[in-house]
């Protein structure tokens, strides 16, 4: 996943992740994912920001300046970086669809304040708190990871499963081929964490006694 | 007259074995249990609902007020003499808004001063919060999550998760209604949760 393009205007702020370029997906498989990445880094995005911690790598949320903290303590909010006085600006928070993805950010009126934290116009003079990836940014590895396994389950869910040859299956070389026929575009850990979290190709395998050619390192 | 109060959901274990051993033992659902109850109030903490769908926690009343009437100051129009006269008044209905409306009134900041207008997060004195718990059904296999109980909590806990008084918006917390989840954040977890118990009992296998 990585950022394609970022926009910034008066009423869009956002970031353009493609999740899926170069790979074979069905336009179901390819619908699904857009919707649960889009929803899963709004959540992540929405819960980093909420303890004061940006969720793009490399990046940190300063501290309120003394005078700000005081500002919004006096106004019967907490004193920390969370982005929120009225809240308008993370309620704008929200996905689009593109073609091979995402855009993430905030759209509407709310854009600019928005910028003003993100400095993508390179205009802002307040303090760097970053919520959304710029060019060559990532968000950080645990969500990216999490982006990944959704990308690959959806694969999961909408491939193709060639049943009449896994019943035929007796070694492991065998089976690696059926499934790399069936994920062409991923890792065997991936392809082999994705089955387990099917429910319909962890049945089949375990039927036909396959499921010992899921090697596990044993603790 | 007690009136039987629902605010639960039921979190079926998956309905599966792997070589005659089921996935969902009551480990893996106690698991589930916690990791999800304490994702929830994760998620609640810092004001965003833990159903999909649902966004972030509407604006506490003094701060819908206290919008309300910014936009109305925005957006005077008529002489100069008429919007003067407009913009004091409703400066004084943003202040009178600013400590007439919950969470800012007198009583609230007397007893409860820590808490703030922002996040919206379902948290006064904690024990709605408190309450909220889950049971692993008889046979194990399932667990309910909620509010147990009948009493003025989870009164309080069904009006939020409905919306049916006029007065408070909802601000839902537990996907009671058909066809309703948690985020993706939390159903994401579960998988987790269920890929550790299958690679355990694959690991067995294996040995």
């Amino acid at each position: 996943m990585e950022v394609v393009k970022t926009t910034v205007n008066e009423s869009e702020i956002s970031s353009e992740l493609d999740l899926f370029s170069d790979l074979s997906l069905t336009a179901s498989a390819k619908r699904k994912i857009k919707d649960e990445v889009g929803e899963y880094l709004k959540e992540q995005i929405l819960l980093a920001v909420g303890e004061a911690e940006s969720p793009i790598s490399g990046e940190r949320f300063p501290a309120l300046a003394k005078s700000y903290k005081k500002f919004k303590e006096d106004n019967n909010l907490p004193g920390k970086a969370n982005l929120e006085f009225t809240g308008a600006m993370l309620d704008a928070l929200d996905f689009k669809p593109t073609t091979d993805g995402i855009k993430i950010g905030v759209f509407g009126s709310e854009a600019g304040k928005a910028d003003g934290h993100n400095n993508f116009s390179g205009d802002s003079t307040l303090r760097k708190r970053r919520f959304l990836p710029g060019d060559g940014q990532k968000f950080k590895e645990e969500i990216m990871t999490e982006v990944n396994r959704i990308v690959v389950d959806a694969v999961a869910e909408s491939v193709e499963i060639p049943v009449a040859e896994i019943k035929e299956v007796e070694t492991k070389a065998e089976l690696m081929d059926i499934l790399n026929d069936m994920f062409p575009d991923f890792s065997f850990a991936e392809i082999r964490e994705a089955i387990l979290r099917n429910e319909e190709l962890l049945e089949l395998l375990d039927e036909h006694n396959l499921l010992q050619f899921l090697n596990v390192r044993k603790s | 007259m007690s009136v039987k109060v629902k605010v639960k959901v039921m979190l079926k274990g998956i309905e599966q074995k792997i070589n005659s051993v089921y996935i969902h033992d009551r480990k893996t659902v106690n698991e589930i249990g916690r990791f999800v109850t304490e994702g929830m109030l994760d998620a609640m903490g810092k004001g965003l609902s833990p159903v999909r769908g649902f966004g972030r926690f509407v604006a506490y009343k003094a701060q819908r007020q206290s919008s309300r009437l910014n936009a109305a100051l925005k957006s005077l129009s008529g002489s100069k003499a008429g919007k003067r006269i407009a913009r004091q008044m409703l400066k004084k209905e943003i202040v009178k808004a600013e400590s007439g409306y919950y969470p800012e009134t007198t009583y609230i900041k007397e007893h409860y001063p820590d808490k703030t207008t922002r996040p919206v997060n379902l948290k006064l004195s904690g024990e709605l919060w408190e309450r909220i718990d889950y049971e692993l059904t008889q046979d194990g296999k399932a667990i309910e999550l909620g509010i147990f109980g009948y009493d003025k909590i989870a009164t309080i806990a069904r009006v939020h998760n409905t919306g049916e008084r006029l007065d408070i918006p909802q601000r839902k917390f537990l996907p009671t209604g058909k066809g309703e989840a948690f985020i993706i954040s939390l159903t994401r977890l579960i998988k987790d949760i269920y890929l550790n118990r299958i690679n355990d009992i694959i690991k067995v296998l294996n040995r």
